[in-house]
């Protein structure tokens, strides 16, 4: 029920999308494989917690914007039937990031091979490392936001961690 | 099979990923901290797994941070200074549309998810506190007190909403669970829904039903049983029916759907190299429902619709039931022993007909006659007869005769086979493959989650001798998980998690896969099944039954066993699904609740896991000195013909290691008045003479069986007297089977029911609940009592 404009209410809807915007819109972009598309779901999961009861969602505010998100994504890559294809422009703009602050060219370089070999995990597995890795949610959390059960969340994260440890410790090619 | 062994955990355990990153559940600490004590290679392991967390943290907490700052998001300024104005009808509907079905969809699929993992101690004395009777669904809604905080957080979450909410009647849902829980404190799972329910917009249609899996419980409860618990609520209120009726409309509407699903299946088959190749597409697990809605109904997407969604609930419940098929069954008729002394039928071990039975009566419906298989009955029942302790056979026949408490003239015979049962720590290696339905049609909460629920506790049990693939059918067949030892739960458990329904079914496709799958990793001297899961309704590819049985008949020439397990109603194909384990050397149950999953799966899992006899066939020869008539109770479409018991080329049932069978006659003595047996009688045919080996024998039972590797078969002969005792006397077994036969009669309308009533039915049934192992016994006078109020066996229903 949307509120009549109230200070603190405002505060908290525009606190949050301070702090949450960014992460919010990465894990958008990974799943949607489109930035803009991310934008706008983003967007309204923002506006949805305008709407939302204050008094429910703090507590686990990040944890309710990132299913709210999800599921909205997920509606749409249903709706236009995206979910299996993945066009090679989009690769790119997912891999290479937008041009920031300079860095030490080892550092990149190291960020790169990550970020490629973490595109080389299959999706499920890629949406918990990330969710556990780059948000910060605890398997606990990332089985609430995705659905799957906490033992298969922990499931995926060890099974995409051990092709990663392979691979960064061992140089060892990508295994099963 | 758990054996602790002492041996070190191995390196690509996932409780080492979950220690090193501190998520690992308390009780396992002792036994990781044990292992990383004695192995290097664990340790080695542990470290280089925080390695790569550690840099996986970083480089990805530095993208988020290059991540450049947003534009400013106009619209939400806008909502927050004028909301009013934007929050428009359709906006509302949307927004409460989306979250109402995932709280509809985690509201009852969250058990699902949930309970797809081990069954920690506590929750196993729950189990066996509920199965010792102790504890009933209604225990649960009383003593819990609603805490949906406790239940949040032990992980109640929305899943990605696959499943269309329209699939579950919301409305009757919300208004229990109003009454179960009328003042709750906000929290985030509960206000999710108190938002939905206070909002609750006619147009916006469903609203959530805050289940009453959501009165909560405590984490270790909030398993399967909270999903017993909510299905048996469910259906005390007639509810599943009428959402699960929907099926028969639904797959109508899919018929001529293009086979969209069939693309996405078959990707399955690059599902092993899912983590080597960099193609996408391969990477979707097998049945993966992209589209789990027709083209036909874009209405029915996760955001739902009330209105259509209330439209085919209604065509549901008119339709429901239309789509089940029983076989045809005539009762055995009394047979005079002049003209032929001799009976000769096949063992039968599925218990499938009377949970099917249960799932009528819990649903205030009268099962239809053909649906009741009265030795099915009698069989689901645990009986006290000893399985043997020594000598040459697998099991002990036991036979006992009684007055007939039905026609005080009359006697009965009860034949009793008890199985040796077979320690699970010796239990053979077992190489099973689940073949799992996974048609749009397998999409309700009583189907494809309930099959996942079944299969997971399965699994749990199993050891690291044992194998499991899976397999799928609907459209196309797919190899979900190839053959995967048991050392591996967590990857098979997972597979188990991520099956999808959608698409029409190609059962023919499937099963030839899973027997493929099941030759090549034949285990010589071992348990080799194939586990059937289905709502039995193929109709896509070789749908005329008979082609799949002769399908199954010549797969089952390679001595991999077939199991059958039911699912669901409304399209329930009961003869086919009996047929096929009929011809694949198996047997058939009904599987209508995580009880019966339970039961069928973990408590007879030896039973259902190890064949101890095939084959098996009982002649009976009567001695006409003795014996007037004889009527063979069940086992209507098991009868051989007398020839056939000699001849080991013909299949007959097979008996798993702990089960019972019991066989019951009634029987007409010789000098008994008879009105039915009156008349004059033809001349007597004999074939063969027998002698009898005493002449006041009454009958002698003749058993054949083969050893489970064997072609060639053994032979028991066992001459009995009827000694005259009396019904009241009898055995406790031998009461409850006359119980259950006599409830069976009524159900059937026999003609032969005599004065029976449901009254009298439970009469004779009630002094057996002295001894009730599992409860089983109480809940049958519970089915009688429902039957009764419903008409039956009071002379006052319509013939």
């Amino acid at each position: 029920m949307p509120k009549s404009p109230e200070p603190d209410h405002d505060a908290w809807v525009r606190d949050a999308v301070l702090r949450h915007e960014g992460g919010l819109i990465l894990y958008a972009a990974r799943l949607l494989r489109d930035r803009e598309l991310a934008r706008d779901v983003v967007q309204e999961t923002f506006l949805r917690l305008c709407a939302a009861d204050r008094a429910a969602v703090d507590g686990h505010l990040a944890e309710w914007l990132f299913t709210v998100c999800r599921n909205r994504a997920l509606d749409l890559l249903r709706k236009e039937n995206r979910m299996a294809t993945l066009r090679e422009e989009h690769i790119q703009l997912c891999l290479s990031p937008e041009p920031g602050p300079p860095e030490i060219a080892e550092h990149d370089e190291r960020s790169n091979q990550i970020l490629r070999l973490l595109e080389s995990l299959p999706d499920k597995e890629r949406e918990v490392i990330r969710l556990k890795f780059q948000n910060g949610f605890s398997y606990q959390e990332i089985s609430r936001i995705t659905g799957h059960s906490v033992s298969n969340v922990g499931y995926l994260i060890h099974a995409g961690i051990t092709s990663l440890r392979a691979q960064l410790i061992h140089g060892q090619a990508a295994k099963a | 099979m758990n054996l602790d062994h002492p041996t070190t955990m191995d390196p690509s355990d996932p409780r080492l990923t979950a220690y090193a990153l501190g998520e690992l559940e308390p009780c396992e600490q002792a036994a990781v901290e044990q292992a990383l004590a004695q192995s290097d290679l664990c340790r080695q392991t542990v470290d280089e797994i925080r390695q790569t967390a550690a840099l996986l943290t970083e480089h990805m907490k530095a993208e988020l941070a290059r991540t450049p700052a947003p534009r400013p998001i106009l619209p939400i300024e806008t909502a927050l200074s004028t909301p009013a104005r934007f929050f428009t009808l359709r906006r509302k509907v949307l927004a409460l549309g989306s979250i109402a079905a995932v709280g509809i969809v985690s509201g009852l699929l969250l058990p699902a998810h949930q309970a797809a993992r081990l069954v920690t101690p506590e929750e196993m004395a729950r189990i066996e506190a509920k199965l010792a009777g102790r504890e009933t669904p209604e225990y649960y809604a009383k003593s819990a007190a609603p805490n949906p905080r406790d239940w949040f957080s032990q992980g109640g979450q929305p899943p990605g909403a696959v499943f269309s909410s329209d699939a579950f009647p919301a409305e009757p849902t919300l208004a229990q669970a109003r009454s179960v829980n009328p003042e709750q404190p906000p929290t985030f799972a509960r206000s999710r829904k108190a938002m939905v329910a206070k909002r609750a917009d006619p147009a916006a249609g469903q609203a959530a039903p805050a289940s009453p899996l959501s009165t909560g419980k405590t984490g270790e409860q909030q398993n399967g049983l909270g999903m017993m618990m909510a299905m048996q609520q469910m259906k005390a209120k007639g509810m599943m029916g009428g959402g699960m009726g929907m099926t028969p409309a639904r797959d109508g509407a899919k018929a001529g759907e293009p086979d969209r699903a069939a693309v996405t299946l078959s990707l399955a088959q690059g599902l092993e190299k899912e983590r080597k190749s960099k193609d996408k597409t391969a990477n979707m697990p097998a049945p993966n429902a992209t589209k789990p809605r027709t083209a036909n109904d874009p209405e029915r997407e996760v955001i739902g619709d009330g209105e259509a969604s209330r439209q085919l609930r209604e065509e549901g419940r008119r339709k429901r039931n239309s789509g089940e098929d029983y076989q045809r069954l005539v009762e055995n008729l009394f047979q005079k022993v002049d003209r032929d002394p001799r009976s000769t039928f096949s063992i039968d071990v599925d218990t499938a007909s009377y949970a099917n039975i249960r799932r009528f009566l819990d649903q205030n419906q009268v099962p239809p006659p053909d649906a009741v298989r009265i030795e099915e009955m009698i069989n689901y029942f645990p009986y006290a007869d000893a399985p043997p302790t020594d000598g040459p056979h697998p099991f002990a026949v036991h036979v006992e005769t009684s007055g007939c408490p039905w026609n005080p003239s009359h006697r009965l015979a009860r034949i009793g086979i008890a199985a040796k049962p077979i320690d699970q720590s010796r239990r053979p290696a077992s190489n099973l493959v689940f073949l799992v339905d996974v048609s749009g049609s397998m999409q309700a909460p009583n189907k494809l989650p309930l099959v996942q629920w079944s299969l997971s506790r399965l699994v749990e049990q199993l050891g690291e001798n044992d194998r499991v693939a899976i397999v799928v059918y609907a459209g196309a067949s797919g190899l979900v998980l190839p053959s995967t030892s048991c050392m591996h739960k967590a990857r098979i458990l997972s597979a188990i998690e991520e099956l999808q329904s959608g698409g029409s079914t190609n059962g023919a496709a499937g099963i030839q896969l899973a027997y493929d799958v099941a030759a090549q990793n034949f285990i010589t001297n071992g348990t080799n099944r194939v586990i059937l899961a289905t709502d039995g309704d193929f109709n896509v590819g070789a749908t005329d039954p008979n082609d799949l049985v002769r399908l199954i008949e010549a797969k089952a020439k390679s001595r991999v066993f077939l199991s059958v397990l039911g699912y669901g109603m409304g399209n329930l194909k009961d003869a086919t699904l009996e047929k096929l384990a009929d011809k694949g050397n198996g047997h058939y149950a009904y599987i209508d609740s995580p009880r019966e999953a339970y039961k069928v799966l973990v408590e007879e899992m030896g039973s259902t896991l190890v064949t101890i006899a095939k084959d098996v066939k009982i002649q009976m020869i009567f001695n006409p000195a003795m014996v007037r008539a004889f009527r063979l109770i069940g086992y209507e479409n098991r009868l051989l013909a007398h020839r056939d018991f000699n001849d080991d080329t013909k299949d007959a049932g097979e008996i798993g290691a702990g089960a019972h069978v019991t066989a019951l006659y009634e029987i007409v003595p010789r000098g008994a008045s008879d009105p039915i047996l009156a008349g004059n009688e033809p001349a007597a045919k004999q074939d063969g003479s027998f002698d009898f080996a005493a002449p006041e024998t009454s009958f002698t039972v003749r058993l054949r069986y083969k050893p489970p590797k064997e072609d060639e078969s053994k032979l028991i002969e066992r001459p009995v007297t009827d000694r005259g005792g009396g019904f009241a006397t009898s055995s406790d077994d031998m009461r409850l089977a006359a119980a259950v036969a006599a409830f069976g009669m009524l159900l059937r309308r026999s003609p032969y029911h005599g004065d029976l009533t449901a009254a009298s039915v439970l009469t004779i049934a009630r002094p057996t609940l002295d001894h009730d192992p599992g409860g089983y016994r109480a809940e049958f006078l519970e089915l009688v009592r429902k039957a009764e109020r419903l008409g039956l066996g009071t002379g006052l229903e319509a013939p």
